[in-house]
């Protein structure tokens, strides 16, 4: 068995329909078995890409291999059935006519060693005693984890999740979520999973590709995505982001917020400034510049909206109780602001 | 799991490239089932289109035919007939479906259950009813005869045609409109009562306005209904379009007049469709939410009580157990009389081989047109689904002559062959399979298909496996409705059956023209033993 330095490796994939490139020359490559979550807003192309990778699309240029077989490229294109991925749909897609043995068992049917492979995925999910139920008998987190032992049953080289979370209630999330991981880790395998959540991707996932009108716009490591976010998309999806215009001016940027040390490169000009939410201090000033507008209480944490001098606005997060709107406040930048050019006009979600 | 040996996967990789991106569907639909579905379509719009170039061709002669005032009293006929009819039937079944789901009449539940049985009935039964019961040697004139009553008033003609489709299609509105009041969101019940108006009031300006699509929606069925009856205005002779055009086909020197008519009838026909469609457009009514249902309070009658009550009671007089007495009497005077029920295996067994033939056949066509229309709703596509739904919407006796001309001039060696007979069925009745085709194969998520491909299953065995045995009951179901349809029909068994092919439909028909009623008894005792049940579980489904 030769060693491969990628479990999927897509070159140059781009997937039309009608006149909207829903997935636009995408290049990602997998190691084996890493956990890579694809994030992105709904319609952003993810789902369509998830499923070029499983044989459901055919795209329109590119290559695809997966471990060491090329399954789409010039005049070559593998059916789904042969490609060794396993799919996680987001309605989970039990086959409602089948008990939970019966819909693990269908992708090792008459394989030598079925009962046993159906029995380990049964066990390896926590529903070995759930075997003889049918799918609408199980809770939403059960058929959930069901679906996940049928991909896992034939022990395909990699596993595509469609949104695997978003059915399922907020308060059971955080659990199935963590419980997922662990199976997955166990089972081994190279895992993709879509997602439009950003806490879910950062929490779950070694590295994510953001994805954006079809296109992947950056892949890194969570805290990577998220202290150094290389566009304005990428930022304002991946957290919440203030930008404020300033000027630069020998290797110094001033802002509403102060004057701050820039990346030498930079020229003289204007350019924004990026701060986080929980990157500025408020100290409440009866004599400060800066006034709270608004504010939202969240129980462990509140966000405050605050009008700067410059009439530019920003969301600062507190911990605990927020202030009153009126307040009148200072404002300490600490941590490093991040630099962009200066948009032509605000990217917007 | 163990990282034991993926070399038992049952398949090998490299063999994986058979012919490339035709294997998978979203390159497009596979071949079979297209040229399938085209088959189907083209059979259904070929006589049809034939019937139109050969009234086309007759020219001048078919106008001369068609602008006689004869003409003009038919279309007259006809127009007043399914007018009459749907009005009364609105009449009627407005009323009931209200007493049964919004008021506090005694036995609702066993009245809902009484009133949709006439549904059953088929309409030339319901000729038989009258004419056996009410008619010149009927029932009634012969239980009054002794009693000194020489003449019951003219039944023959428009007075017995109106009462006999009233009775018997009045359901089809009081069906639809009982489960719009079911689904009504019965705050604006309340919004209207707490903004000061009274019950009466708000039954007036909120109740019934939404429940007009619902009226139009029965309104529409009874009407096509009507147009496209044949039993009853044939055996109560009453001249609208049918009748006449079965006449004129019987004296075969004048078929182009058929012909003629037939087209108009389907003109009237199309024209009832556009306008309800037009009318639909412009009143969008939206159902409750759904949200809080709860049982509505129900309407206390109070003093009305008893009206309401005896109102019932005397449609389920008219509508159920006349009917029953007719039917009754005439058997037990067969009985009386020894008559020779010989016929009746043979007539049974012609009736149900025929309907089983029509409902398997309609299963194994609609199910692969059903598929291609849901899996590839393409503007390609599109048509197939639109030809099936045409035979829907066109009278059977208009079917039945344009497959005459057809296999007489084009295709004589099928003509009086049991495959036109059954072809002309599957036109008219195919519909009903494919519907119940489409409906579950909706129901089929597109990615249970697609997890079977992802855990190894090729498209065959995914359709058999998972599609199959998923769509199974609905499209079963749908066979089964035509099997029953199919057992009750007339205009087209008497027009394409090969000669001396008779079957219990035809043999009613026949023996109730010619006043044979006693012995017409015991056919439709075996006919409605068989249909009845089923057709009445079909009731619940059915719209």
């Amino acid at each position: 068995m030769s060693i491969n330095l990628f479990a999927i490796r897509c070159k140059n994939v781009t997937k039309r329909f009608g006149s909207v490139r829903a997935v636009d020359h995408v290049d990602l490559t997998v190691a084996p078995g890493e956990f890579l979550g694809l994030l992105g807003p709904s319609g952003c192309g993810k789902t369509t890409f998830l499923r070029l990778i499983a044989g459901f699309e055919v795209p329109d240029t590119g290559t695809i291999e997966i471990g060491d077989v090329r399954v789409v490229g010039p005049k070559r294109w593998i059916l789904p059935e042969r490609r060794r991925v396993g799919m996680v749909f987001q309605d989970y897609a039990l086959f409602p006519h089948m008990t939970v043995a019966k819909n693990v068992a269908y992708g090792v049917r008459k394989w030598p060693d079925q009962r046993e492979r159906v029995g380990n995925a049964l066990r390896l999910v926590g529903l070995d005693s759930f075997r003889e139920r049918m799918p609408h008998e199980l809770s939403g987190g059960q058929q959930q984890r069901v679906a996940l032992a049928r991909a896992l049953a034939p022990e395909p080289d990699v596993i595509l999740l469609d949104e695997p979370f978003s059915n399922l209630d907020v308060a059971l999330r955080a659990r199935i979520r963590a419980e997922t991981r662990e199976i997955l880790d166990r089972a081994g395998a190279t895992v993709i999973f879509v997602t439009h959540d950003q806490e879910e991707a950062l929490s779950l996932a070694d590295r994510v590709a953001v994805m954006w009108d079809g296109r992947i716009v950056q892949v890194g490591e969570p805290e990577e995505l998220y202290c150094n976010p290389t566009s304005r998309e990428v930022a304002e999806f991946v957290g919440s982001a203030n930008f404020l215009s300033a000027i630069v001016d020998d290797g110094h940027a001033e802002c509403a917020l102060g004057r701050f040390a820039v990346n030498g490169a930079a020229k003289n000009g204007d350019l924004d400034l990026m701060f986080r939410p929980e990157d500025i201090a408020l100290t409440v000033a009866p004599d400060g510049a800066s006034r709270v507008v608004a504010a939202t209480f969240y129980g462990h944490d509140s966000t405050v909206t605050i009008r700067l001098e410059t009439g530019e606005h920003i969301q600062v997060r507190l911990l605990g109780a927020p202030l009153a709107p009126g307040t009148r406040v200072h404002c300490q930048v600490t941590a490093e602001p991040r630099t962009f050019s200066r948009s032509p006009q605000p990217a917007s979600l | 799991m163990a990282t034991s040996s993926k070399t038992t996967f049952p398949f090998s990789l490299s063999e994986t490239f058979r012919g490339g991106r035709r294997t998978y569907w979203s390159a497009g639909p596979p071949l079979l089932l297209v040229v399938v579905s085209s088959v189907v379509a083209i059979s259904i719009l070929l006589p049809l289109a034939y019937l139109l170039l050969r009234a086309a061709g007759a020219g001048d002669e078919i106008w001369r035919l068609l602008l006689r005032p004869r003409s003009a009293v038919i279309l007259f006929n006809s127009v007043a007939l399914a007018s009459a009819v749907t009005l009364s039937t609105i009449v009627i079944a407005v009323p009931l479906a209200w007493l049964v789901v919004r008021s506090d009449l005694p036995l609702r539940r066993l009245w809902t259950g009484l009133l949709i049985v006439p549904l059953a009935v088929p309409s030339y039964v319901g000729g038989f009813v009258l004419i056996g019961a009410l008619g010149p040697r009927g029932m009634l004139q012969r239980l009054l005869e002794p009693l000194g009553v020489e003449r019951l008033p003219e039944i023959y003609g428009f007075p017995g045609a109106w009462l006999a489709l009233t009775l018997f299609t009045y359901p089809y509105v009081f069906l639809v409109v009982r489960a719009a009041l079911q689904g009504m969101d019965y705050t604006l019940e309340e919004a209207s009562r707490s903004l000061g108006q009274s019950g009466w009031t708000t039954f007036w300006r909120v109740t019934l306005p939404q429940l007009r699509p619902a009226m139009a929606a029965g309104g529409l069925l009874v009407a096509l209904y009507t147009l496209s009856d044949f039993g009853a205005v044939s055996l109560l002779q009453f001249d609208s379009f049918t009748r006449v055009i079965y006449v004129h086909y019987q004296g075969s020197f004048d078929r182009h007049l058929a012909a003629g008519l037939a087209l108009v009838l389907v003109f009237i026909t199309l024209l009832i469709l556009v306008l309800e469609h037009w009318s639909r457009g412009r009143a969008h009514y939206h159902s409750g939410t759904g949200k809080g249902a709860r049982s509505p309070r129900r309407v206390s009658l109070g003093s009305w009580r008893l009206p309401a009550f005896l109102f019932c009671a005397s449609i389920a007089l008219f509508a159920l157990v006349m009917p029953a007495l007719t039917v009754g009497y005439w058997l037990l005077r067969s009985v009386a009389l020894t008559a020779n029920f010989s016929a009746l295996p043979g007539l049974a067994w012609n009736s149900l081989w025929v309907s089983a033939a029509a409902g398997i056949a309609a299963v194994v066509l609609a199910v692969p047109v059903a598929y291609l229309t849901v899996r590839f709703p393409r503007r390609l596509t599109k048509p197939f689904g639109y030809a099936i739904y045409l035979g829907y919407g066109l009278p059977g006796i208009v079917i039945a002559l344009s497959l005459v001309f057809f296999g007489a001039n084009v295709a004589p060696f099928i003509y009086q062959t049991f495959f036109l007979l059954i072809a002309a069925y599957l036109i008219r009745f195919l519909p009903q399979a494919y519907g119940n085709a489409r409906t579950s194969l909706l129901q089929v998520q597109p990615s249970l298909e697609e997890a079977s491909r992802s855990l190894g299953r090729s498209w065959h065995a995914t359709l058999r496996t998972i599609t199959l045995p998923l769509v199974r009951g609905g499209a079963t179901a749908g066979g089964i409705l035509v099997f029953v349809t199919t057992l009750k029909e007339l205009p087209i068994t008497l027009l394409l059956g090969p000669i001396g092919f008779k079957t219990l439909a035809t043999e009613v028909w026949s023996l109730t023209a010619e006043g044979f009623f006693a012995d017409a008894a015991p056919v439709i005792f075996v006919l409605l033993s068989v249909s009845l049940l089923p057709t009445l579980l079909f009731v619940g489904k059915e719209p």
